[in-house]
């Protein structure tokens, strides 16, 4: 096989049996990799019946055919499994090195299953693989954990590490990638938890062997070139996701307060401008990534002294700051390298301590709830000390840990106005009154609440180039008319079921390649053209675009499936009514709600779903996916 | 006598290893950081970058005379390379390494490919008169 390794680890935990599978050419021409083959494997082997945390559920780490080539941004790892958030369909994305060293040890993919007796730890090298012991390790943080192991196995190793949040079965526990890169939102690192498996290593020298290596030398050299050539590179590389601060607040896309309002008047003291100024040490790439968006921080005394490890990015820079009413940026500095060594979501953390303080804004908790701690916007110390309950379920951390949906489920009445979750899993950084398209991916995306799952940032922008490019030849096929100027207008619900459909079948397949939506979706550098001949000269199997449209599609609809077969239907893909019937108070957006109905209606046209959510037998037999329309009984 | 050198900056670099995909790629046809002729190492602060600087020390030591200076760079001749790994010993600069399925020890030939796709600048390639220093044989 060129581009694969064409094998597949499966380690048995509860066994401590370790296999190698062939990876069928078959199944990788119709899944490719990452999110595809990771769905496929769960859709055949972990069903209705299995709960994630227990040991019949799998963990999957997956490459793809272009992780660890020279084209651009191929270091990203896939991990997935049942999530616990959801209990249905769960996966996290990662930078790093993990992926292409996973490849170049000799493996497609890693299947964890099972459950092991005592912690262990898992060692990938040279088409070899071993299980050993890890008590010495259960207990420590992820830094602490990644630099034993590399004493241990050498510097050079990659890493996917547990702290004490996933050991503790916190269910909104991520994996760490190479120290400061997460694997989040579906709380995977709960799941790892959950098998007693502290880290994965991994290491090789094999070949990725490729089928015209000349002409993709030369197509891949390209595609660098217009990555750092391209108008918006710029920014990128300043200021990684951290320059969204300021960009977001300026249309009130920044969530602040629990989502009260999409603008933090004290935005500026977090702005990528103070971040690079006052605490910038360093950048940090990940493999094969020319744009190196991960900045690293110091602060350098006072009670917040820390070295805070690369990659800030804007999410928790909003889950920490606006989100809790927070502008100390020193305190976000701080408490985000403390919630990556203790292994948790940002994301999620800081969606659990918004809504308690709104809780306690509107009087519906109060101390006696709590035990003894008052929750208030814009309380640094209280953002740290949580962490550290969350992480080791400490008094009312016990229940935060369980992720704001269940809290929300826990306290019950007036409580549920405030739960800004979707599928259980906490509402990201953006306000979606301020960029419809976004209310409609986070309503309807596969691992609940998301914004990476479509990743439509074109409208959010407004730059019609891309918007044209993308989806004008679509929109005049299937409206009868250019997609302008709606399609540009953020604020405009027209056109945003087209777009986010587009967007989420693009996205589905660069998860499975395995490659960053920087370069795929913004900037918007690579499309299908590019990628399909990337792929052909990799694989040396003939992809064309529609091939790939196809692929992304069906990738995206599978995992849909994976969670109409848990149960989920229409009545999930909703959003909470806040953003429905509160108007946005505050910026250009200023009393708008997010037309959800109207949007979704025309999105499950697209889609081809009927009114319960579900795909049709035509659209499943046009992907080749006629096992899960047996399965699910659609005829 | 002239010869190419690639320079590095350790403080420009970060760790995206495309030098690497880069140089086994254009080298060896296909993707293996192992077979790299250059090696991007990840300290606990930054990263350093190790490539050999054409400095000319191992041509002398080469017991089989395998190591000669060609169209500006030097090269180590599979005919007459013995494996004897004394190359390697004596490098200054530990910019000589055994790869994996390559004939001989491994080291940089100063093709510039990796410096043309370097996306910090971090490495430049420049071309000076054949020259080692005492320091270099002092370590050697």
């Amino acid at each position: 096989m060129y581009g694969w390794m064409g094998r597949i680890l499966r380690v048995n935990l509860s066994e401590e049996k370790i296999s190698v599978e062939p990876l069928k050419e078959e199944l990788a021409k119709k899944f490719l990799g990452g999110n595809g083959l990771a769905a496929k494997i769960l859709w055949d082997e972990v069903g209705r019946e299995v709960d994630p945390l227990s040991p019949e559920n799998k963990l999957i780490f997956a490459s793809g055919p272009l992780s660890g080539t020279l084209w651009p941004t191929s270091g990203r790892l896939h991990v997935a499994a049942k999530g616990p958030l959801s209990n249905a369909w769960g996966e996290g994305n990662s930078g790093g090195g993990f992926a292409p060293y996973m490849k170049f040890a000799g493996f497609d993919a890693i299947i964890v299953e099972g459950c092991a007796k005592k912690p262990v730890y898992l060692h990938v090298y040279d088409g070899e693989a071993e299980l050993r012991d890890a008590s010495h390790l259960w207990g420590k943080d992820v830094w602490e954990t990644d630099t034993l192991l590399r004493e241990e196995l050498g510097r050079d190793i990659h890493t996917a590490i547990i702290g004490p949040a996933g050991e503790n079965l916190v269910r909104i526990a991520s994996i760490m990638v190479d120290r400061s890169n997460a694997v989040s939102r579906s709380g995977l690192g709960c799941v790892m938890g959950s098998k007693k498996l502290k880290a994965v290593a991994v290491y090789g020298s094999r070949s990725i062997r490729l089928h015209n290596k000349y002409k993709f030398y030369e197509l891949a050299v390209a595609a660098h070139r217009k990555m750092l050539n391209h108008q918006f590179a710029g920014d990128v590389i300043g200021y990684g996701t951290t320059i969204l601060v300021d960009l977001m607040n300026k249309i009130a896309r920044y969530p602040t307060r629990n989502f009260q309002s999409g603008y933090f008047e004290k935005y500026e003291r977090l702005s990528a401008k103070v971040l690079k100024e006052k605490y910038r040490t360093g950048e940090v790439a990940c493999f094969g990534c020319p744009y190196r968006c991960k900045k690293s921080h110091i602060i350098r005394s006072g009670k917040y002294a820390c070295d805070g490890g690369h990659g800030l990015e804007y999410e928790t820079l909003d889950a920490y700051g606006g989100r809790i009413g927070n502008d100390d940026v020193e305190a976000i500095i701080y408490a985000n390298q403390l919630t990556n060594r203790l292994g948790m979501d940002t994301d999620n953390v800081g969606g659990v301590i918004g809504f308690m303080t709104e809780l306690f804004e509107k009087g519906i908790i109060d101390e006696k709830f709590t035990g003894g701690i008052r929750f208030r916007w814009g309380d640094p110390e209280l953002l740290v000390k949580m962490i550290k309950m969350i992480a080791y379920k400490e008094g009312i951390g016990k229940l935060l840990a369980e992720g704001t949906h269940r809290v929300a489920q826990k306290i019950g009445g007036e409580a549920l106005k405030y739960d800004m979750t979707v599928k259980g899993v906490d509402i990201p950084a953006q306000d979606g009154r301020a960029q419809k398209s976004m209310g409609l991916s986070h309503a309807v995306a596969n691992r609940g609440a998301d914004h990476l799952t479509s990743a439509e940032f074109l409208s959010e922008v407004g730059w019609p180039d891309a918007i044209i490019e993308r989806f004008d030849d679509i929109a005049k096929k299937i409206y009868g008319r250019s997609i302008m100027p709606e399609g540009a207008d953020r604020l405009d619900p027209k056109f945003k079921p087209l777009m986010v459909v587009e967007s989420e079948n693009f996205a589905a397949l660069a998860d499975s390649l395995v490659v960053c939506k920087f370069s795929t979706h913004w900037p918007p550098v690579i499309y299908y053209p590019d990628i399909a001949k990337a792929l052909t000269y990799v694989t040396g199997i003939r992809f064309s675009e529609e091939d790939l449209r196809k692929i992304g599609e069906r990738i995206y609809i599978l995992e849909r499936c994976y969670n109409l077969r848990e149960g989920y239907s229409s009545k999930d893909d909703r959003l909470p009514e806040r953003f429905l019937k509160e108007p946005a108070p505050a910026g250009p957006c200023k009393g708008h709600v997010v037309e959800l109905d109207e949007m979704l209606k025309e999105y499950y046209r697209l889609r081809g779903y009927d009114e319960r959510g579900y795909p049709s037998y035509e659209k499943l037999r046009s992907l080749d996916l006629l096992e899960v329309a047996k399965e699910l009984n659609i005829t | 006598m002239l010869v190419k050198r690639v320079l590095s900056d350790n403080s420009k670099c970060v760790g995206c290893e495309i030098c690497m995909i880069t140089c086994s790629l254009v080298n060896f046809g296909d993707i293996n950081p192992a077979k790299s002729r250059i090696k991007v190492s990840r300290m606990d602060h930054g990263f350093k970058i190790t490539v050999c600087n054409n400095c000319g020390l191992c041509e002398r030591y080469c017991p089989q005379g395998a190591i000669s200076v060609v169209n500006k760079t030097i090269l180590i001749d599979e005919e007459l390379c013995n494996r004897c790994g004394i190359c390697i010993e004596k490098c200054p600069t530990h910019a000589i390494w055994w790869s994996p399925d390559v004939k001989t020890p491994n080291k940089c030939i100063a093709c510039g490919a990796c410096v043309e796709n370097c996306p910090t600048k971090a490495l430049r390639i420049i071309e000076s008169e054949i020259e080692v220093t005492a320091e270099a044989e002092v370590k050697a």
